[in-house]
């Protein structure tokens, strides 16, 4: 019986971990896939220091669920739509089981890696930990340090309520 | 040159190396000379248990392992020496040491000659004439030592054979605890536990705080009594229990930051709960709750029952304790953020507010000067304003969309007022009109209007006076009267921001709503 070969590509993360992803999978990671392509018969990984081991795993688990995923749409009318749809339950779950920290790496990360998908969805995830909050909120849970004075401040909120009702 | 014996474990190799050779360099020597057994973190020992140290005593109390600086020499090591690597990643597990020590007393035969012979040396060796005697001493092991190198075989084959049970139950076990799964737990948090001597079941939480600082980059603050005295530096620093049992401070300076910049922990039991307040140098105060039962199950049993939802807790503590106060302490004093929103490059912090509404984009700006910057992107609010209000006869990205968005949405609200204002006086007197086409679910906006009076045909020719009764209120230059600020025609705002343009705009007239002839310019 034949067995059939899968291709891999070598990825060596932050904490010199050496990953090795199925070339279907890589094919989500936007811009990087021709590099990737062409180390595809290299030994030698491709060292990407800026990304831990966890977060690969993690970019690694959710490029593996959502690998039958059409591509997004190349024309502009359609990636409009595209970037309205909601986030689904599945990677709602996903992106925020392991806290904010490891969010905001893996935002890093997929912005590096050119994961569209990922990058999006991980961006409307924090877009909704935003919406319907009052700034002193807001600088609560994202722990933002507020550096207006208190006069700065007043001027600002005034400046600003205009779109409140 | 000489030779020496290096042991990890049961796998003994020997190595030729200089003896000025620093103990760092030899760090690095022996560095994947072993296989994955190998420990992160481990110091050199000659009877598999104590620090070995240099010749100088005054040395030996502020270093807890070996001082890396060192050479070989200094440490009194000779050609022919075993040296052990002793692990500091993990808890041994008692059945391992023991195996250990049996080893070494095999070793014994040969390893003590050197190693004992050292330790007399310590108390003497002192000044000048301490290294001479030094010197003098290790003439003779060398010498004797060139036999036994070469008699004993790179590979202690007289040791048992590797027990992969041990072995499997080490690398199964987690590293940090946003790992750990089923009752497992990091071998740090069993060796911190297991030596704290826990009595109660907020000191074992207080604990697993202790270890979640240590896995955030955290260095426990210690005296140098207590760091000789155990040899270790991941325990608390002495006095955390002083408060006990109603609190505990934890103290802790951090790798990026000066040594004299002590971050607190203090964590004060209240009933069921543990408040948690994490200090920065600079005074300002995080606080956090922890419901105990959350967290701990019971302190009686074995230690991989006392805690549950560790990965919870993990993520809890981390993000709203030990990453913020690194966070605020790194932005007071100018350094880069390392990790949450801050941290994010532009462009994704961009991204990330493309997907925001307008009143959360503008709430956003309230929040530092840092979004405020952001969140006043040109590209953002010309997307909003062609996405609510349709384009303009200038779309250049280079206007300050922010501030044309802003004065279009207050005319709007403005006008939006003034309708409803009119609407109010007017309802009373003008019927409805039915309107075979009217939308059910789209609220008219002027019921009482018939499909197409203002807007089309009422700005194509001015003086046509619909079927309805307004004509009633005179002509549309008629000066002063309630439909002036209405013309040509009101806006439908929908409640809220939803609005589309062109909804209800007239007789199917798509050239948006401030295209249209007659209508006001504002620019």
């Amino acid at each position: 019986m034949y067995k059939k070969i899968v291709p891999q590509i070598k990825l060596e993360t932050y904490e010199k971990e050496v990953f090795e992803i199925d070339l279907d999978i890589a094919k989500k990671f936007g811009k990087l896939v021709p590099v990737l392509q062409e180390l595809l018969n290299d030994d030698k990984p491709l060292t990407i220091k800026t990304i831990n081991s966890g977060t690969l795993k993690k970019i690694i688990t959710w490029c593996t669920y959502h690998k039958d995923d059409p591509l997004p749409p190349e024309d502009d009318d359609n990636r409009m739509k595209h970037s309205t749809e909601e986030v689904s339950s599945w990677d709602d779950k996903f992106l925020q089981e392991d806290g904010q920290a490891a969010l905001f790496d893996l935002i890093s990360a997929a912005h590096t890696l050119d994961i569209d998908g990922l990058l999006d969805v991980a961006c409307k995830v924090v877009a909704t930990m935003i919406k319907g909050k009052a700034p002193e909120e807001i600088r609560k849970v994202f722990n933002i340090k507020n550096d207006f004075t208190q006069q700065e401040e007043d001027q600002v909120r005034k400046e600003n309520d205009w779109c409140e009702d | 040159m000489m030779k020496i014996r290096i042991r990890n474990r049961k796998i003994t190799k020997s190595i030729d190396i200089d003896n000025e050779c620093k103990l760092n360099d030899l760090r690095q020597f022996i560095f994947g000379l072993f296989d994955n057994t190998f420990p992160r973190e481990y110091f050199f020992s000659l009877n598999g248990r104590d620090p070995m140290t240099g010749a100088d005593t005054s040395t030996e109390e502020d270093s807890p392992w070996n001082k890396d600086d060192l050479t070989l020499k200094d440490c009194n090591i000779v050609g022919g020496d075993l040296i052990h690597i002793v692990s500091l990643d993990e808890e041994k597990i008692p059945t391992l040491s023991n195996e250990q020590d049996k080893s070494v007393a095999m070793e014994t035969d040969h390893s003590t000659c050197s190693s004992s012979k050292n330790e007399d040396n310590k108390p003497s060796t002192s000044g000048y004439y301490g290294n001479i005697s030094q010197i003098s001493n290790t003439e003779n092991p060398t010498s004797a030592a060139s036999g036994f190198s070469y008699s004993e075989p790179d590979v202690a084959m007289e040791e048992k054979p590797v027990d992969h049970a041990i072995v499997n139950k080490c690398l199964s076990e987690p590293l940090l605890c946003r790992d750990s799964v089923q009752g497992a737990v990091p071998p740090l948090l069993v060796k911190v536990y297991i030596e704290s001597d826990v009595t109660s079941t907020h000191e074992a939480l207080v604990i697993v705080l202790h270890i979640l600082m240590l896995e955030s980059g955290y260095i426990p603050v210690q005296t140098s009594d207590q760091s000789t005295a155990s040899g270790r530096s991941d325990m608390m620093n002495a006095d955390w229990k002083r408060g006990s049992p109603a609190s505990y401070t934890l103290k802790y300076t951090h790798n990026s930051c000066s040594d004299t910049d002590i971050f607190t922990l203090v964590c004060l039991k209240m009933g069921k709960l543990l408040i948690i307040h994490g200090r920065s140098p600079d005074k300002e105060d995080i606080p956090l709750n922890i419901t105990f039962c959350d967290f701990i199950q019971s302190i009686d049993g074995e230690i991989n029952k006392v805690y549950k939802n560790l990965p919870k807790l993990s993520m809890i503590f981390k993000d709203n304790i030990s990453l913020p106060l690194l966070q605020t302490y790194r932005q007071n004093h100018g350094f880069p953020v390392l990790s949450g929103i801050m941290s994010l490059s532009h462009e994704i912090k961009l991204t990330v507010f493309s997907f925001l509404d307008v009143p959360s984009t503008v709430r956003m700006m309230d929040t530092c000067k840092d979004f405020q910057q952001i969140c006043k992107d040109r590209y953002l609010w010309r997307r909003h304003y062609l996405k609510d209000f349709g384009n303009r006869q200038n779309n250049d990205l280079s206007q300050d969309w922010y501030t044309i968005y802003k004065t279009e949405f207050q005319l709007r609200k403005q006008r939006e007022k003034d309708r409803r204002r009119f609407l109010s006086q007017m309802t009373c007197i003008v019927p409805p009109v039915f309107r075979p086409d009217h939308d059910p679910g789209f609220p008219n906006p002027l019921p009482s209007y018939p499909p197409g009076m203002i807007g089309g045909d009422f700005d194509l020719f001015p003086q046509f006076q619909g079927p309805g009764g307004v004509g009633g209120f005179g002509g549309r230059r008629s000066g002063h009267n309630p439909l002036q600020p209405l013309q040509p025609r009101f806006d439908p705002l929908g409640p809220g921001h939803s609005f589309r343009p062109g909804r209800g705009g007239g007789l199917r007239d798509n050239r948006g709503m401030f295209g249209r002839i007659g209508g006001p310019r504002f620019f």
